[in-house]
């Protein structure tokens, strides 16, 4: 295999719109997707990646190789990820969060979902729904009557800031 | 904050599409809601992190997010994020009435000021393995029997105000390793003077701030356990030695902090390694280190960290210590 030769082997990524991207194999492998297609030996060429876009792709790879160049400290990588994903906006991290799943890449996965979270938390339903761009597939009759049963997610106070 | 410095350079949705040169068609069905397409168990994880008023809100934005929501393996109330409202509990009336899931694996109730028996049944029904009962159950009563004949709890934590613990006849509970009582009473004649022997796979014992009343030795013994923790009891009882005082005043002691860690777990007598913390040298904890020395054949270390109150006459109650027998002819004691 390829890592037996003792040089940093570089991989080709091909994004879902045909952007292609070099990785260093060994931050690359932190997505168990793409390991697995190493150790099977279907790395050769261009790795296709089908369910990822070149702009999340690249940010992907931008984490890949900073959490890689971390060594094995919980404290710093933790912190290398909030920084990572602090600049993020809502569609990046929706992207995202598909795109960790996809690579099965956990680290990134937990740090996503755990972001989403934070945002989702004490906001109003139409202000995610906004947000995160979802869509709202009741019909009135339907949703006249779910809003019913929790009426009072609607009480108390929600902030709708953007912060 | 995220959302600001995304603003700038925000793309529309549409915009987004049109752009992309290749695979349209996919992207525009799925850009139009990328969360909603996560796996169920994805979405079930994001929601799983949000206080449960807010995973209830999210479970109110589309039918996709309704399904992952009333299909939580993760139930947590806690009254303190419950938003100012009069109805907490009708609303987990209401959640544990619609779910759907046969399987829960975690329960949780947070500083709930009266716990109903049906959670509690709710929770053993769904095959719970992770149980927290934090408030209080109606004064006395028992905890229901089906949570000691629940075979899928793997830790259960028990924080009941003033609760008299009790285990009913039969208890099933063969896979618990870890076990929390917290503000309990652990009293003689309702448990027996080896309580804990009953759960064959009990690991982790912690015993925090009960009160405990035994008048001969109360012993912990399970063949598995390799964790004890013990602090801020009302009574040093656990290790009680023939009788305590019983006015509890009296037995009010300095957080004395109690870590023991167990080699292998039966009883006292294998003790490898004990750490007594804020030692304070007042004569009952006094008693205690005697007790573990001269009971503790298998002992290396006890460490003590002395807190202010041993600085009075420190050096005459250390060296009573170090004159205490010892059954462990390898036993160091250290003071910290």
């Amino acid at each position: 295999m390829a890592a037996e030769t003792g040089t940093p082997t570089t991989l080709t990524l091909k994004s879902n719109d045909d952007e292609l991207f070099s990785v260093a194999e060994s931050a690359a492998i932190l997505s168990v997707t793409i390991r697995n297609m190493v150790e099977d030996g279907c790395a050769g060429g261009v790795i296709p990646l089908d369910n990822v876009d070149g702009k999340t792709l690249a940010s992907v790879i931008t984490y890949m190789n900073g959490i890689s160049a971390i060594p094995a400290d919980e404290e710093k990588k933790k912190s290398y990820r909030d920084k990572f994903l602090s600049d993020k906006d809502f569609e990046t991290l929706a992207d995202m969060v598909l795109a960790a799943n996809y690579l099965n890449m956990s680290c990134l996965m937990d740090a996503v979902s755990a972001k989403i979270a934070q945002v989702m938390e004490k906001k109003s339903v139409g202000w995610v729904r906004r947000k995160f761009g979802i869509e709202n597939d009741y019909t009135p009759e339907e949703e006249a009557a779910v809003k019913e049963e929790h009426k009072w997610t609607f009480e108390g106070v929600e902030t709708d800031d953007d912060n | 904050m995220a959302d600001r410095s995304g603003k700038p350079r925000k793309r529309s949705r549409e915009c987004r599409s049109s752009s992309s040169s290749s695979s349209k068609e996919l992207l525009v069905i799925g850009d139009a809601d990328r969360l909603s397409r996560l796996p169920q168990e994805i979405q079930s994880d994001i929601l799983c992190l949000l206080p449960i008023t807010d995973a209830a809100k999210v479970g109110l934005l589309s039918k996709t997010w309704r399904s992952t929501w009333l299909s939580l393996p993760k139930l947590a109330f806690d009254y303190r994020t419950f938003p100012e409202m009069e109805k907490k509990v009708k609303f987990i009336d209401q959640t544990l009435a619609r779910h759907s899931k046969s399987s829960v694996k975690t329960f949780e109730l947070h500083l709930v000021p009266l716990i109903k028996i049906a959670w509690m049944k709710f929770a053993t029904r769904h095959n719970v393995e992770k149980l927290v009962l934090y408030g209080e159950i109606k004064k006395n009563k028992y905890l229901p029997d089906c949570i000691f004949t629940c075979r899928s709890l793997v830790k259960l934590d028990l924080a009941l105000h003033g609760h008299v613990l009790t285990f009913p006849e039969t208890v099933s509970l063969p896979n618990l390793r870890k076990l929390k009582l917290k503000h309990l009473v652990l009293y003689e004649p309702e448990l027996s003077q080896d309580p804990f022997s009953i759960f064959p796979a009990l690991e982790k014992l912690s015993i925090f701030h009960c009160t405990i009343h035994y008048t001969e030795i109360l012993s912990v013994s399970s063949l598995r356990l390799i964790h004890f923790t013990m602090v801020k009891m009302l009574t040093r009882g656990v290790i009680a030695l023939t009788t305590w005082p019983s006015q509890r005043e009296a037995l009010q002691l300095p957080n004395v902090e109690f870590l023991v860690d167990f080699d292998t777990g039966v009883d006292f007598r294998c003790l490898d390694d004990v750490c007594i913390k804020n030692f304070g040298g007042e004569a009952i904890e006094r008693m205690l280190v005697r007790y573990l020395l001269a009971n503790s054949s298998d002992l290396t270390l006890m460490t003590i960290f002395m807190n202010d109150v041993m600085a009075n006459g420190m050096l005459s109650k250390i060296s009573e210590i170090l004159g205490y027998e010892k059954s462990s002819p390898y036993a160091d004691v250290i003071f910290n």
